[in-house]
């Protein structure tokens, strides 16, 4: 299956792309796939990852998603 | 309770008062907007960006969570995106209830859910430096991240436009 991947903000610049599409199997995790796509990366605490729209953590399996969002802190209003 | 969640790249105009509901005991609006210092330094506004489909959808979660607990007739959110100058209105929302408690609590929670869960973000323009404006998506960690070419506030100044329609 694929996914597409979004990085906003701070993360956006970290990673070098706004959007990726990604192959990778349902019993992948956010990390598992960030990790993928992006080794040397440092995850920090404080960045959020979002499934289809939705919070969720990042350890739990994609299932059938079909988007994977990664959110740093917010700053809106 | 009636919604209007919005994102628009265009100026905010609260719209006018509406007028007939006998209903409605209480109004609030709030408006969010750019200040000129940032950090000790000026700036000629901020660029904010979204994960559009998502901020909505949030938005209009967090709605249907408040609702519970503070009912109110009416809610508004509007969020201006890309770049927003310093003076203008980033964030406008507006609150009708029967009773002034309700209104009240629910203005309060919301912005605090939208500023803490809605993924928009802001980034600094600063005008100390003619050639370079540095990005800080993330004040609150001092993170400054890359310059970027003064130039790009120029180009992208917005379009006049009523972001909400009048009546």
């Amino acid at each position: 299956m694929k996914i597409e991947v979004l990085a906003f903000a701070q993360v956006r610049i970290d990673l070098g792309f706004a959007e990726r599409v990604v192959e990778c199997s349902p019993t992948e995790t956010p990390r598992a796939i960030l990790l993928k796509i992006a080794p040397q990366y440092i995850l920090d605490r404080s960045v959020r990852v979002a499934v289809n729209r939705v919070y969720a953590d990042w350890d739990q399996p994609l299932g059938d998603a079909f988007e994977m969002a990664i959110i740093p802190p917010v700053s809106g209003g | 309770m009636k919604t209007h969640i919005e994102l628009t790249h265009h100026p905010i105009i609260p719209p006018p008062l509406p007028a007939g509901d006998r209903e409605i005991g209480a109004q609030l609006d709030f408006l969010g907007m750019v200040r000129e210092m940032e950090a000790g330094r000026p700036i000629p506004g901020l660029n904010y960006e979204a994960h559009e489909p998502m901020a909505l959808s949030m938005m209009e979660s967090i709605l249907t969570d408040l609702a519970l607990r503070h009912p109110c007739h009416e809610v508004w959110i509007v969020h201006r995106l890309d770049f927003v100058p310093v003076g203008e209105t980033a964030l406008f929302v507006r609150v009708h209830s029967q009773h002034r408690q309700a209104a009240l609590h629910m203005m309060d929670e919301l912005i605090d859910r939208i500023k803490k869960d809605v993924p928009i973000w802001k980034r600094l323009e600063s005008v100390t430096n003619n050639t370079d404006c540095a990005d800080l998506f993330d004040p609150a960690r001092e993170r400054c991240a890359f310059a970027i070419q003064s130039s790009r506030v120029n180009k992208e100044q917005p379009t006049r436009a009523v972001a909400l329609p009048r009546g």
